[in-house]
């Protein structure tokens, strides 16, 4: 019995919320570009899936996201890699990282554009830069997470330092990898409109920058909707990974619960 | 299935006598960053014969752990030699196999995939070793077990995955250090059953270290008692106890009167080290 009003609860307050929100803004007749109703939202967002326009100019920034997290997160594999192998390139790195890292990045989304243009590379550059650090911090806590008993135990075995890191380093790094692309993968989404926002011809950011100037804020609440189902879409489907490759991060030793 | 004779890699004593490994004048100063030296081990010699099975007792911190990594290679030695059947040891050796304090299995690699871990490192056929770890999964007792993963897995079951672990490439020489530490008292007795059946079945030399005096005698052919600060070897027994072992000879004279040997080595020290206030005031807690 309480595991169907648990099941319920979320969805009934759903409706509470909307159907008061229906019910205020009609009372007090506040005007539609300053908070449409729930219903006028849904109008839109049905609209914008039929004639093909949020499929459209979503794919576009989803490809910029997507571009620059990749390019993110192999740069971050191979900065991580050689920081936690080289101490010179530690010392190298490391302040320039942390540098940059200290800056706004979003900052630099004018100067990119000066750079790169208006077309996909800005986008992509400013997504990746959002997305690397994150990533990076991440990978190298990963690599260095690996508990000095069974480097020991690798090192009895003779493995070179290539093997440790194939056998034992990365595998132990993966719980810290997987929360490095959970965290990259939405930054890079907000890098891509970020970039459409200062300078672009197409994708959501481009989009929502229109809908300003006409004042169309119930198909800006329709993207904003659309961008929230993304977000936990993406977030699911990393859980999902997680679950089929840190199977053994459950109920493991006490010794590398660390 | 695994006896010395069928083995490639297996090492003999050489017929002149000396030992098949051997330890000759080791010492070990580990030097902190401000300088300050302690001497963990000095001038340890030790001859030990092919097939021997022996074991090191001795207080924490007399340095038993620190021989061990220096035979396993993971540590450096200060000075002295080792030799094993006849090569001089200088790092990892591909003749030694080791079994640390905890199993330290990969997590995400089944039974068989951990015991065939040595093989991928050392670049041997895997597909080859595979009777091998059938056999290794029937002497340590884990036979339907090679697909489950260590969670899976009772502390003593892991510890014993490790041990096929260090078997795998066929060394002749097992190290183990502590194996059976982080185990309940049931299950380290039926441990030390079963290390006494692998031993006697695939026939390595052994080295174990314990700092149970009981665990010493039952299975070691020898056991070197040790001391700390620095780390030496104040007496070896001969232990003259019929084999196969079993855990109702700990209750023979003469397993007491081996106990009550090395018992006053290990007692002697703490008398004598009353002096030194920091363990007399221990004492006195004791006393009360």
């Amino acid at each position: 019995m309480t595991k169907i009003i648990d099941r319920l609860l979320l969805p009934l307050s759903l409706v509470i919320v909307l159907v008061v929100w229906e019910v205020l803004v009609r009372l007090l007749a506040v005007p539609q570009f300053i908070l449409p109703p729930p219903s006028r939202v849904f109008v839109s967002l049905y609209a914008i899936i039929g004639n093909g326009l949020l499929l459209k100019h979503f794919f576009v920034t989803f490809k910029e996201a997507v571009g620059g997290f990749l390019l993110a997160g192999s740069a971050a594999a191979v900065f991580a890699v050689l920081i936690t192998h080289s101490r010179i390139a530690e010392r190298v790195l490391y302040p320039y990282f942390t540098a940059i890292q200290a800056m706004p990045k979003i900052a630099l989304a004018p100067l990119v554009i000066i750079w790169f243009g208006y077309g996909m590379t800005s986008k992509l550059v400013l997504a990746g830069l959002l997305a690397f650090f994150p990533m990076l911090v991440n990978f190298v806590e990963g690599l260095r997470s690996t508990d000095p008993g069974r480097l020991r135990m690798m090192r009895a075995m003779n493995a070179s330092r290539w093997q440790v890191l194939r056998y034992v380093r990365i595998p132990y790094a993966l719980p810290f990898f997987l929360a490095g692309i959970e965290i990259g993968g939405l930054y890079a989404m907000l890098g891509a409109i970020v970039g459409e926002f200062v300078g672009s011809s197409a994708g959501i950011g481009n989009w929502l920058m229109a809908l300003n100037v006409t004042l169309d804020t119930a198909t800006t609440f329709a993207l904003l909707l659309a961008l929230a189902a993304y977000g936990v879409a993406f977030q699911k489907l990393v859980v999902l990974l997680r679950k089929r490759v840190l199977f053994w991060a459950r109920n493991i030793e006490p010794d590398q619960a660390g | 299935m695994l006896t010395r004779t069928e083995e490639p890699n297996g090492m003999h004593a050489r017929p002149d006598g000396v030992g098949f490994l051997e330890i000759d004048s080791l010492s070990k100063t580990f030097e902190s960053r401000d300088g300050s030296r302690v001497d963990a081990l000095k001038d340890i010699n030790l001859s030990i014969r092919a097939g021997e099975f022996i074991t090191i007792v001795g207080p924490s911190g007399c340095g038993k752990s620190t021989l061990l990594h220096i035979l396993a290679g993971v540590l450096e030695r200060s000075s002295g030699t080792v030799t094993i059947g006849g090569h001089s040891l200088d790092g990892p050796s591909r003749d030694i196999g080791v079994v640390f304090q905890e199993s330290l299995l990969l997590p995400w690699r089944n039974v068989a995939d951990n015991i065939l871990l040595p093989i991928e490192v050392l670049r041997l056929p895997v597909s080859k070793y595979r009777p091998r770890v059938d056999a290794l999964l029937q002497l340590t007792n884990l036979k339907g077990f090679e697909a489950k993963y260590p969670h899976e897995l009772s502390g003593g079951m892991q510890q014993r995955v490790s041990i096929a672990r260090g078997l795998i490439h066929e060394p002749s020489t097992l190290l183990m250090d502590e194996p059976f530490g982080a185990l309940d008292a049931m299950t380290r007795e039926q441990m030390n059953l079963d290390v006494l059946k692998i031993w006697h079945e695939s026939k390595k030399t052994i080295i174990l270290i314990t700092h149970s005096v009981n665990e010493a005698i039952l299975l070691g052919d020898r056991v070197v008692v040790m001391s700390p600060r620095p780390g030496r070897i104040v007496d070896i027994l001969d232990i003259d106890l019929p084999r196969p072992r079993t855990i109702e000879m700990s209750n023979t004279p003469e397993f007491g009167a081996y106990a009550a040997r090395i018992r006053d080595h290990l007692f002697s020290r703490q008398t004598a080290a009353v002096e030194d206030p920091a363990l007399a005031s221990d004492g006195k807690e004791k006393s009360k």
